[in-house]
């Protein structure tokens, strides 16, 4: 009886114990574990680091809108422009506008919902950013409308990309971020137009020119980490002359150009010779400290350089990289037809040494030119046998806005004043300048000052539009103009998603 | 509900009942002397540790034991009915996919694969197998990040006991759900008591080079010169490859004979030594072996190195105790096609130039290679530990602890030759751990000796952790330093920033998975005829939203048993069994359980691995991945079955038939939504899919002489069909990628244009209103195919494409005979998948080589076993390859073939020495001495017109990148002794 007693206690003991640690290791508490790859609802939009990791992510969508299948270069330089596909099919069509074809890049090309995507993040940015405020005391009123306004920015600008591409598209003005995604039809141009208009005059008011001024911090950090990387009030401005020249109305573009012209020195901008322009280091288009009005960063040092997404990636081949040869590229004819001067600092034949210039071309005399304005490799210092792009995508600068000036005052018949601005320009590429009696049509030669000086920028196509829209002259254009063929259609499948749309009428 | 099962956990122990049942329950003083009745009872506890689960398809060791097979799945292919088990590539040690009863839900990307895969238990203990999360970072998704070694290849074969296929809807229940999908029961050879027993087996081999026709740029330009006559321009005439326009180039006009550098015959080899023995108290079992097997195809291979270690103790009466440890390590070395290593380096370097098919140079090409590192490993732990306490003689309290744990590790660097001059390098480490934590109380009573009852009460807890590291480089400063090293020295301002300014891209992930379960299930006999199950589980995981956390499932069945031995003249046994049984699946990514969430997403489609804008981190809406709302449930699976079990004419027949459904219910899948919220869609429960068939197995003794000839036979068959029934919102499809899912048609299907023919001239394209046919918006023109205007709109597009063919097989099985005569025993295996398509994305390829070749993506690589005839040319007509609908598209079905094969996949002739007195007499103790040949993939019957109609990817995709099922011979020995 002792043994039993004593067994009968151990086990019971034993199994108790058992027994308990089984009921509180487990139930539901072990089951509350905190997933460590993705944010929960209830711990984001609490502290400073969640504003400005919503905030770069808007600029990280962006990035990524803009240069999925090139889709910069596609839209903005491909359909009947200086570039010439060397073999591949799919960038040989969108050069002739036949948009239908079925290749991959084309059929992703029509699809928006990656711009749909940044301005959803945005929206959710400016409704919820202002929580911050209550709950992080290092977050201010300045952060928020800094933030704000840089967010309303980046939703304009990409509204006006989208129409620029497809006419008119859905105007979604908030995130409606609670999981109902109700179908939404597509708005006119105009209406568009003008929310991106009046969002930008918003953000314009509280974005300052530049950020970390002196003593100040933004986010913690100085200058020299934001300087050219963040949307500031002269992108809101030059964001808004386009807006309004690319609906005719030059007496705004007017206007909103000359404030970035009378302001661009508070932002640190200035007109840049060629070599200071092109530099791979220490160029616009390099991981510079330089301002920009607008540039969407890669930089190699900080681990954003990739293969892909870049123009390098079309242009570019031996022997400035390993490829053979690049996809695209701009034929002789073409070179010499557009760089008419020889002193021309982009390209040109140096009087001096005989030499040709480099500094938008390489291998001129071989069998194709490589397009080499842009070559950001890694850093801007990378070796030809590792084909890492770093290089900002631009999306405008003092330059272009300058001759977008010159545009207007031209069109407004100013032009004493376009040729003025004009003039800045070529005297920086080493050019004569345009005389009031010359022959030569003012805004012809405005537009090819475009043409040299932004290749490869994404400008060529709609500066085809907005000049054959003003002079009427180009029966293949302005055709495409009046039955909607400027347009890229919407892809199969946004259409099947949302019942209201429609297919652009050309493409149907 | 939870409280409840808390509470009835405690029951059991309060209840004083005991005062009766103590009293029966002696404990007698334990002593080392016990009597026989004891030392039986405790050999039968001793058994009871790891319990088989009496289920018929179990394997019948006799037919694999004698071939140099790596995993699980090589080693239950064909064997079992209704397992299907494809091997997409012959490499060594790669993951192969396994199915139980037809996919649950549809394979749309790779790591879905892994979704619908059956689990596996050693000694009761799941293996944790490779999350998925790392795809989600990889570019190119052609194979797993890591060393890509198969989760169930860690296992050494010949330390196996018992291996069952479950597929009893009430026994997958009991183990819960991560045996949603079927399960895989495998027991490791136990502990013996009685004398040492010693065993030994060991094999050499070969792996054989498989026939393979070379070609030289001659063929390739022949090929092509068909296209470049009939279609192409002054400027596509121009832009010939260089490669093929020089006809004086030795490299690839010259020999093409690199066939003998690439497959070269290999051999292979293992050992397996054990020993076991014991008393009736405890017993230990203790094996350790060796294995190398290989491919002839690239040189791979894979080494392993496994133990195994149980022991089984019963210090007293109601207490016994046994453990296992089954480790494993293994070394593989992988193919070198150049796909796989740009697609884990996600660098497209210019391709413009393939490698020659001259032995000569691809030996060059190989030397360069002898310098690159490619390390993988794998080091797996399977612990089990099994505690059984007897309250009462039927009252037992059984603890089980295990754990599985397998790291994985690959090192890779490649030098600069390798790629443009870049060098690369590449580190992984990544372990999955599982714990896993049972505990139940078994309590059984008899009632009038006719009805027995079983109950059980339980408690599950797994606990999974996921874990990766992942470094890549590239352009290191020199083709000498192979790894990445840091700056040590933490006073320095360049503290841990690598040395030689390499670029080094890092990331790592975790995922956790825990469940929780409580059951309670009971049996009741009823005069040893009828048989009743029931089970009722409450599942809660960490994966699933915390309001829907919780899901109760039931199971039950009934078996008859109509006829019992010596019943009846014919018949010897005859049973019936009915069941049903509703299973939670599991969800194995954390990232649906916050509901609406934040994410870093920055990638677009060609660039999947960036983590920061301008050096900060990221946070937006996961919009590529689609929107996680809340309500977001667990989905499930129901299974039911029928079978009929007989046998007859005296044992010489066995038959069992069963008839199945099982239906995959409210699965999630990514739904699309209006694309102007950003997102790919929303992620919602909603997905069914139903899988129907009948398993077969006849197994007949056809002639039993136990003295003369003796010829067994057996037949499984598996006959199976998916369909989709629901899609979430009552939609009734759904387009995901190149793949439309129907409601009412099978999940497996391809979506493809019909092609009839080919528009010789401009005269032969419709005309309708004045404007011609169009393709999706772009006219026709000659040369392009034609493909057929399913809906008669006059316009060629995705309406036009139809449901064609299925990427899984209709009817899979497998045929054994066995004849002995004498101690010679020959062992034939036939293995068969009949009704499966394939598309043949490999001609595709070739045939789009204009579009292939020239987008400068991984598509256009061009390897060096593409110098062959791989590809039917006579099969396919000549379309206009520039053409802009892409005419060689391969979502059409002039691409699809029928990918039906019967394969004699083993043949083995053996003869156990033992049975010359000779040896028997000199060798006393010695119990088995069996030697024989076998050798393995040696006839395919198919109409496929690729290499193989096995070596299809999950998709079905056909894409010529498998290596050769190539024949293997090897003889061996096994010795008991």
């Amino acid at each position: 009886m002792f043994n039993m007693k004593r067994y009968n206690q151990w086990g019971k003991y034993l199994v108790l114990m058992l027994s308990m640690s089984v009921l509180f290791s487990s139930c539901n508490k072990k089951l509350d574990i905190v997933a460590s790859n993705v944010g929960a609802e209830g711990r984001e939009w609490a502290s400073v680091s969640d504003t400005r990791a919503h905030l770069m992510g808007i600029y990280g969508l962006m990035r990524a809108a803009m240069v999925d299948n090139y889709g910069h270069w596609v839209y903005g330089e491909m359909r009947y422009g200086d570039f010439n596909s060397y073999s591949r099919a799919d960038l040989r069509v969108v050069q002739e506008n036949k948009l239908k074809a079925s290749y991959p890049l084309i059929k992703d090309l029509t699809d928006w919902r990656r711009f749909y995507a940044v301005i959803n993040a945005a929206s959710l940015f400016i409704e919820r950013a202002p929580e911050v405020l209550k709950k992080d005391s290092r977050y201010t009123e300045r952060d928020l409308k800094y933030d704000i306004g840089q967010a309303r920015s980046i939703r304009a600008l990409m509204y006006f990309y989208m129409v620029r591409i497809w006419g008119e598209v859905p105007l979604l003005k908030d995130s409606y971020d609670n999981g109902s995604f109700a179908e939404v039809a597509q708005s006119s141009e105009s209406t568009v137009l003008a929310f991106a208009e009046e969002e930008l005059l918003k953000a314009a008011e509280d974005l300052p020119y530049r950020y970390a001024v002196g003593q100040q911090t933004y986010y913690g950090e100085s200058e020299s980490v934001w300087s050219g990387v963040l949307v500031n009030k002269i992108t809101a401005y030059s964001i808004l002359a386009h807006i309004a020249a690319w609906q005719g109305k030059y007496i705004n573009a007017d206007v909103y150009s000359k404030f970035v012209i009378d302001n661009y020195t508070q932002a640190n901008l200035a007109l840049l010779n060629v070599p200071s322009l092109v530099s791979p280091t220490d160029g616009l288009f390099g991981p510079s400290t330089r301002a920009q009005i607008l540039a969407v960063r890669s930089s190699y040092e900080l681990g954003e350089a990739t293969n892909t997404g870049h123009l390098e990636s079309l242009t570019l081949g031996y022997p400035i990289v390993t490829k053979a040869k690049p996809d695209i590229f701009v034929n002789r004819d073409t070179i010499n037809a557009i760089f008419d001067d020889p002193n021309d600092t982009r390209f040109g034949i140096d009087s001096v040494s005989g030499l040709i210039r480099t500094n938008y071309f390489t291998n001129y005399n071989g069998d194709i030119p490589i397009f080499s304005k842009i070559k950001v490799i890694r850093n801007g210092e990378g070796d030809s046998d590792f084909s890492i792009f770093g290089s900002n995508l631009v999306f405008t600068r003092l330059e272009e806005i300058f001759l977008l000036y010159a545009e207007a005052k031209t069109v407004l018949n100013q032009r004493d004043e376009a040729i003025k601005y004009l003039n800045q320009v070529k005297a920086q590429r080493g050019l004569k300048p345009y005389i009031s009696s010359s022959p030569k049509d003012l805004l012809g030669e405005i537009f090819l000052e475009r043409r040299r000086e932004l290749m490869g920028e994404g400008w060529r196509w709609y500066d085809q539009i907005r000049f054959a829209k003003i002079k009427k002259n180009n029966p293949t254009l302005n055709t495409l103009i009046e039955n909607g063929g400027i347009f890229w259609p919407i892809s199969a499948d946004v259409l099947s998603r949302n019942s209201k749309l429609k297919q652009n009428s050309y493409w149907k | 509900m939870r409280r409840l099962f808390c509470f009835l956990f405690l029951v059991p122990m309060f209840h004083n009942n005991h005062a009766k049942a103590w009293d029966k329950w002696k404990l007698q003083q334990d002593t080392s002397q016990i009597n026989e009745a004891d030392q039986q009872l405790l050999r039968g506890r001793l058994k009871a540790l790891l319990q088989k689960q009496q289920v018929k398809d179990s394997l019948n060791k006799g037919n694999v034991e004698t071939l140099p097979l790596v995993g699980i799945p090589q080693l239950l292919k064909g064997q079992v009915s209704g397992l299907y088990v494809q091997e997409s590539t012959g490499e060594p040690g790669t993951p192969k996919n396994m199915v139980i009863r037809g996919i649950g839900s549809p394979l749309l990307a790779a790591k879905d694969a892994v979704g619908v895969q059956p689990a596996v238990y050693v000694n009761g203990i799941p293996i944790a197998r490779d999350n998925n999360f790392t795809y989600s970072i990889q570019q190119y998704q052609f194979n797993r990040l890591g060393p890509g070694t198969d989760n169930f290849a860690g296992i050494e074969l010949s330390t196996i006991e018992s291996v069952e296929v479950i597929k009893d809807p009430v026994l997958l229940a009991k183990l819960g759900p991560l045996a949603a999908n079927g399960a895989i029961w495998i027991l490791t050879k136990p502990g013996k008591e009685g004398r040492r027993e010693i065993s030994f087996d060991g094999y050499v081999g070969l792996a054989t080079k498989p026939a393979v026709t070379p070609v030289n740029a001659q063929y390739e330009n022949l090929f092509r010169s068909a296209f470049y006559d009939k279609y192409a321009s002054a400027s596509d005439k121009l832009s010939y490859p260089g490669y093929l326009s020089d006809e004086t180039n030795v490299n690839y006009y010259g020999p093409a004979n690199w066939d003998d550098a690439y497959y070269k015959n290999t051999p292979i080899y293992g050992g397996n030594l054990g020993i076991r023995g014991g008393g009736d108290r405890a017993n230990f079992a203790f094996m350790g072996g060796y294995m190398k097997n290989a491919n002839a195809a690239d040189k791979t291979n894979i080494e392993r190195y496994n133990a195994l270690f149980n022991v089984n103790m019963a210090p007293y009466k109601w207490f016994n105790f046994g453990t296992t440890i089954n480790a494993s390590r293994s070394l593989r070395d992988r193919n070198r096609s150049l796909r796989d290593r740009f697609g884990e380096a996600a660098y497209v370097p210019d391709l413009a130039v393939p490698i020659s098919p001259n032995k000569d140079k691809y030996s060059e090409y190989l030397d360069v290679y002898k310098g690159a590192l490619d390390n993988n490993t794998v080091n797996m732990l399977n612990l089990a530990v099994n505690l059984d306490l007897y309250l009462l003689p039927n009252l037992k309290f059984n603890t089980n602890f295990g754990v599985d744990y397998s790291e994985g590790k690959r090192e890779a660097f490649f030098p600069g030759s390798l790629m443009e001059t870049n060098n690369y390098m590449s580190s992984y480490f990544g372990f999955n751990q599982r714990l896993v934590f049972n505990n139940s109380l078994d309590y059984n009573f008899k009632f009038e000796d006719k009805h027995k009852f079983d109950f059980k009460l339980g408690s599950a807890y797994t606990q999974d952790l996921y874990r990766y590291h992942y470094g890549r480089a590239y352009d290191g400063p020199n083709d000498f330093i192979k790894v990445n090293v840091v700056e040590g020295d933490s006073q320095k301002g360049s503290y841990l920033t690598p040395i030689g300014g390499l670029y080094v891209n890092r990331w790592s992930n975790r995922e956790d998975f825990r469940l929780h379960s409580l059951y309670l299930s009971g049996h009741y006999t009823w005069n040893d005829r009828l048989d009743i199950n029931a089970l009722l589980r409450y599942d809660g995981s960490s994966t699933v939203q915390p309001d829907s956390r919780w899901l109760m499932t039931p199971a039950f069945s009934a078996n008859y048993q109509f006829v019992k031995e010596g019943e009846a003249e014919v018949v010897d046994q005859l049973s019936v069994k009915a069941s049903w049984a509703r299973i939670g699946k599991p969800v194995f990514t954390s990232k649906y359980a916050v509901g609406p969430n934040y994410t870093a997403d920055l990638n677009w489609g060609s660039e999947k691995s960036l983590v920061s804008y301008n050096g900060f981190a990221v946070a937006s809406r996961p919009y590529s991945e689609g929107w996680v709302g809340y309500g977001i449930q667990w989905p499930y699976t129901d299974h039911a079955e029928l079978t009929i079990d007989g046998t007859l004419l005296e044992k010489r027949l066995d038959v069992r038939a069963s008839l199945y459904q099982k239906k995959d219910v409210n699965q999630l899948i990514n739904m699309p939504i209006p694309a102007e919220y950003g997102y790919s869609g929303q992620i919602i429960n909603g997905l069914t899919v139903q899988n129907r068939g009948v398993d077969l197995n006849v197994g007949g003794k056809i002639l039993n002489d136990p003295a003369g000839f003796q010829w067994t036979s057996s037949l499984n068959l598996n006959f199976n069909q998916n369909k989709l029934t629901a899609l979430p919102n009552g939609k009734t499809e759904l387009k995901v990628g190149d793949r439309l899912l129907r409601v009412g048609q099978a999940v497996d299907q391809f979506w493809l244009y019909e092609n009839e023919g080919i528009y010789n001239t401009d005269a032969e394209i419709p005309v309708q209103n004045g404007r011609k046919l169009q393709f999706d918006g772009v006219d026709f023109a000659a040369g392009d195919p034609r493909w057929k205007d399913q809906n008669g709109d006059f316009v060629i597009d995705e309406k036009d494409r139809v449901l064609k063919g299925n990427a899984m097989p209709k009817l899979v099985g497998g045929f054994t005979n066995q004849f002995k005569f004498k101690g010679f025993e020959l062992n034939m295996q036939w293995y068969f998948a009949l009704g499966q398509k394939a598309l043949n994305q490999r001609a595709a390829s070739k045939y789009d080589f204009i579009n292939t070749e020239n987008t400068n993506s991984l598509d256009g690589i061009r390897e060096v076993f593409h110098w062959q005839q791989d590809v039917d040319i006579t099969k396919y007509p000549i379309y206009n390859p520039w053409s802009p609908l892409v005419a060689y598209r391969v979502d059409q079905d002039l691409f699809l073939e029928n990918a039906s094969f019967l394969k004699l996949r083993a043949l083995t002739l053996g003869y156990d020495l033992i049975q010359l007195n000779g040896i028997k007499n000199k060798f006393q103790t010695m119990r088995r001495a069996y030697v024989y040949v076998s050798g393995m993939n040696l006839l395919t019957i198919s109409k496929f017109s690729g290499k193989d109609p096995e070596l299809i990817d999950f998709n079905g995709y056909y894409t010529g990148y498998g290596l050769p099922l190539s024949p293997m011979v090897s003889v061996g020995i096994k010795l008991e002794l």
